[in-house]
């Protein structure tokens, strides 16, 4: 019998190098990380090509410039952020989120007031400035389309409703703001006299195209893909995105009437270990030429910060939600109508969905 | 007598049992030769033979730390479940009370809902700053496949001839001794056994992960669940390719082990 | 030592009881207090109060949902045993190459990562996928057929995950049946088919009721697959419990539904314990 006698020594032994081999193994895998300092701070941003952008525009020049790491979350949900600043565990730093959210997070004591003597906003314009946070992008959410996937143009929520004239399976994103007023857009409202919404004919109007919807997307980059692989031909979209794809020959296109602007806004969750590397880096994010940077050659989001705009083409301007002609076709999103409503219609449109 | 021997199959038996079974392993038969084409699109059969997402795939550092922390748990998490997973089983061949109540809680673990588990867990080590930390996943793990050692090393240890341990006391060596010496090679092979599928289940968990990781401690499938939810990146066949050949390195090991013969 | 400290310790149960004690604290502080923790948010918010299993029977989003879990866990369990029980079959009576090649592939299927499974399904079934493709090129459909994202894709992706549990019982009892009793009946005159009917099935129900239980169990209490592979249509009782804690915040809620579910599972585990044995659990990981 050739059967090994195992003594305690060698078990002991055995043990001590496989789980010494465990943990150092691995490391052969991954290149040790680069950062020198214990310094650091986290970034919670949306993913995809847009948070592609920020890292070229801002992170990357922040960590060259301070020597402070920028560690990259993504997902910036309320739910999260309310769960780190109740528990005292705040994991993120900097928050880049929808002024909705932010409104919300206010009235729930989640951010941290701005500190302007790190934040300088002498150059940013009006409607990008709050106490618990400072506009970073102007985007706008919108009609998009595969031109391949659809034989007509279409021009207007209208069109997206009718499925005779434009067939085809649909996306749009899984919540109810932006929604709602798409739909009442689509259903004739002018989209000057939007609000306050009429939910219930919102809701009706919604139903008769959720035979068609195949998908709620959560994500930027969700959107824009099913869109590129033919899923669906047509969706609501960001349109700095859709911009990114075109760059690279995806054949969308874009329907400024009737589409949503809105706000990104930087903000700082209450309680951070490093508010001060927080703030430093919103200031160094709102530099002119950096947003100039993002929005003129990297994402066509419009920048808050007014100097940005003598470094952006004018070519480029063109493909702005801040550029006059488009600015008109638009409605501006009432963040502030939605914030306190905002569980209750969002609990209803989980309700909806399956029902 | 002889007129009943083997029957043999009809046609349309095995034609349906081998649907079903390409049924069984499809991803298989769709994914592999899928990760041979280039990274753009997902088209079958590929429109030309490209390495590009493996490629994209070994230089891909995220992909890499997720890989490596997804090892580090699993190997954490199989080694404390075989360790406490060895020592429960031999706590159960002993007289104690309520022993079939304590038995279905061990086991408790495999038939909860991971939902729930994974839930309770999120917030129970929030309040200890473990959430996202290889610590936390680990715990999480070793409670979860801790089951699954258990059955394996109470199999092993039912075959297992107490006389030989009492005759080893007899002849005066210590209880340590008589595990380590004659107890522990006995069930060796249960208790690797264990440990394989132990690592295999902590690997490849998702529910859990999905709210006990998000940006320092991602796990493996973690990002898997972020990609294909959210976008899904090219590399994924490339990436579920090498996770099947690892199924089978894993199945292989099992059957080695489980045809050592004493 | 004391000599008495000395017998105490070495006492059988004193012994068993000190091996179990590491285990058992990990099991307890990490498994039972947490879930014990959601018990007690399901029922103050800080007051005792049952609203949030009231609204359970109240509120028709949820009780959808209940519905669309049991749905969806019938049709699965369903579909498992139509297909299982005749492939259980076929592998019992399959010579020895064959039924390797069988077996190989359920647990290799078994060792595949789940999320690799859903991802394969997602690009069998999506539009212009290999499924739809292959319609419209054979002209079989001539626009694009909907395979993803509705009940369809959440069953097929559902039951090939669970097949085998369905194979393993049914196939184990089978082969534990000596052949020698359904040839006596065709000796006596029966027909194979009748031979079958009233002699295998019937020794095969045990198997039966064990596959039958454990896919719908585990059907119950599924997430990945409804949630990649689902539409909005498809939201199950865990996707639900997820949307209670990462969307709307409202633990409270989401520890009502876990509850609900944990009850509904014990239940059924219960009457499995009760008709089959949970051992037969042990022998499925063995």
């Amino acid at each position: 019998m050739e059967k090994k006698k195992l003594t305690r020594r060698e078990f002991l032994k055995g043990t001590a190098v496989a789980t010494a081999a465990a943990a150092v193994g691995p490391h052969i895998f991954v290149r040790k990380a680069t950062a020198a300092s214990n310094k650091k701070i986290v970034i919670c941003s949306y993913g995809g090509s847009y948070q592609a952008s920020q890292r070229k525009a801002f992170f990357e020049p922040f960590e060259k410039a301070t020597g402070i790491k920028v560690v990259e979350a993504t997902g910036p949900d309320l739910a999260k952020i309310k769960a780190q600043v109740t528990s005292g565990n705040v994991e993120w730093d900097v928050v880049d989120i929808e002024s909705r959210i932010m409104f919300t997070a206010i009235t729930e004591n989640l951010l941290e007031p701005i500190d302007t003597d790190i934040v300088k906003l002498k150059t940013i314009v009006k409607p990008a400035i709050h106490k618990y946070g400072i506009g970073n992008i102007a985007f706008t959410t919108a009609l998009t389309y595969n031109k391949k996937q659809l034989k007509k143009a279409p021009k207007s929520w209208a069109d997206f409703w009718d499925v005779k004239n434009f067939p085809g399976p649909r996306s749009l994103q899984d919540h109810a703001p932006f929604n709602l007023e798409f739909a009442l857009i689509a259903d004739g409202v002018s989209k000057d006299k939007l609000y306050p919404l009429d939910i219930d004919r919102a809701f009706k109007k919604m139903s008769q195209l959720k035979g068609h919807i195949d998908s709620w997307w959560e994500s930027g980059a969700q959107s824009i893909q099913q869109l590129t692989s033919g899923a669906v031909v047509m969706s609501s979209a960001w349109n700095g995105r859709v911009n990114v794809a075109q760059s690279k020959g995806v054949p969308l296109e874009i329907v400024w009437e009737g589409a949503a602007y809105d706000w990104d806004l930087w903000a700082v969750p209450k309680g951070t270990p490093r508010k001060e590397l927080a703030m430093k880096f919103i200031q160094f994010a709102l530099d002119a030429k950096r947003q100039a940077y993002q929005c003129g050659k990297l994402i066509a989001y419009g920048p808050s910060n007014k100097l940005a705009y003598n470094y952006i083409d004018k070519a480029r301007q063109k493909q702005l939600p801040t550029y006059p002609d488009n600015l008109a076709k638009q409605f501006s999103f009432n963040s502030k109508w939605w914030q306190p409503r905002l569980n209750k219609l969002n609990e209803k449109w989980a309700a909806w969905k399956i029902s | 007598m002889m007129e009943a021997e083997a029957k043999k199959l009809h046609l349309v038996e095995i034609v349906f049992g081998v649907m079903v079974s390409i049924y069984l392993i499809a991803p298989i038969f769709v994914l592999v030769p899928m990760s041979f084409g280039p990274a753009r699109f997902f088209s079958f059969p590929p429109p030309e033979f490209s390495v590009e997402q493996y490629v994209k795939f070994f230089h891909s550092g995220p992909w890499w730390r997720a890989i490596r922390i997804s090892f580090e748990v699993a190997v954490l998490a199989s080694f404390f479940a075989t360790v406490l997973g060895i020592l429960t089983s031999l706590a159960m061949r002993y007289k104690i009370p309520a022993k079939g109540f304590l038995n279905a809680m061990f086991i408790s673990p495999m038939i909860v809902p991971l939902i729930i588990t994974a839930v309770a867990l999120y917030s129970f080590l929030s309040k200890f700053h473990l959430v996202d930390t290889v610590p936390g996943l680990v715990l999480a793990h070793t409670i979860l496949t801790l089951p699954f050692v258990i059955i394996t090393v109470s199999a092993t240890l039912k075959g297992l001839d107490p006389s030989l341990e009492q005759a080893a006391a007899t002849l005066g060596a210590s209880p340590l001794q008589v595990f380590f010496k004659i107890t522990l090679p006995l069930i060796k092979r249960g208790a690797i056994t264990g440990a394989v599928f132990a690592y295999m289940i902590s690997f490849d968990e998702t529910v859990v992960a999905i709210f006990l990781s998000s940006s320092h401690a991602i796990t493996l499938p973690k990002k898997m669940w972020d990609s294909i939810r959210f976008s899904i990146e090219p590399i994924l066949p490339a990436l579920s390719t090498i996770l099947i050949l690892f199924a089978i390195v894993m199945l292989v090991l099992l059957e080695v082990l489980s045809k050592k013969r004493k | 030592m004391d000599k008495r400290l000395k017998r105490f310790l070495h006492h059988p149960t004193m012994k068993g009881m000190l091996l179990l004690t590491p285990a058992l604290v990990a099991l307890v502080v990490f498994f039972v207090i947490p879930i014990l923790r959601m018990f007690h948010l399901s029922l103050f918010d800080p007051h005792f109060t049952l609203k949030y299993y009231l609204a359970f029977f109240q509120r028709p989003v949820y009780i959808r949902v209940m519905w669309i879990t049991v749905k969806i866990s019938l049709i699965v369990t369903a579909v498992c045993l139509l297909v299982g029980y005749p492939f259980a079959l076929i592998l019992s009576r399959a010579g020895d190459k064959l039924s390797k090649i069988f077996l190989v592939c359920i647990v290799l299927s078994m060792c595949i990562s789940l999320l690799v499974r859903n991802f394969s399904w997602i690009i069998i079934l999506q539009r212009s996928g290999i499924v739809d493709s292959f319609l419209m090129k054979m002209g079989i459909t001539h626009r694009h057929v909907k395979l993803l994202h509705n009940l369809f894709s959440v069953v097929v992706g559902m039951a090939e995950i669970l097949l085998p549990y369905m194979i393993l019982p049914i196939f184990s009892v089978l082969k534990s049946i000596d052949p020698n009793l359904p040839k006596a009946a065709q000796t006596m005159g029966a027909r194979p088919v009748q031979a079958f009917w009233w002699v295998t099935f019937p020794l095969s129900l045990p198997g039966v009721y064990a596959g039958f239980l454990l896919v719908f169990i585990m059907s119950l209490g599924y997430f990945i697959t409804p949630a990649l592979l689902g539409g909005a249509r498809e939201m199950m009782i865990s996707n639900m419990i997820a949307f209670q804690v990462q969307t709307v915040l409202n633990w409270h809620f989401a520890a009502s539904l876990s509850m609900i579910l944990l009850v509904a599972t014990l239940v059924f585990y219960t009457i499995f314990n009760k008709v089959v044995g949970l051992e037969k659990l042990e022998d499925l990981g063995v």
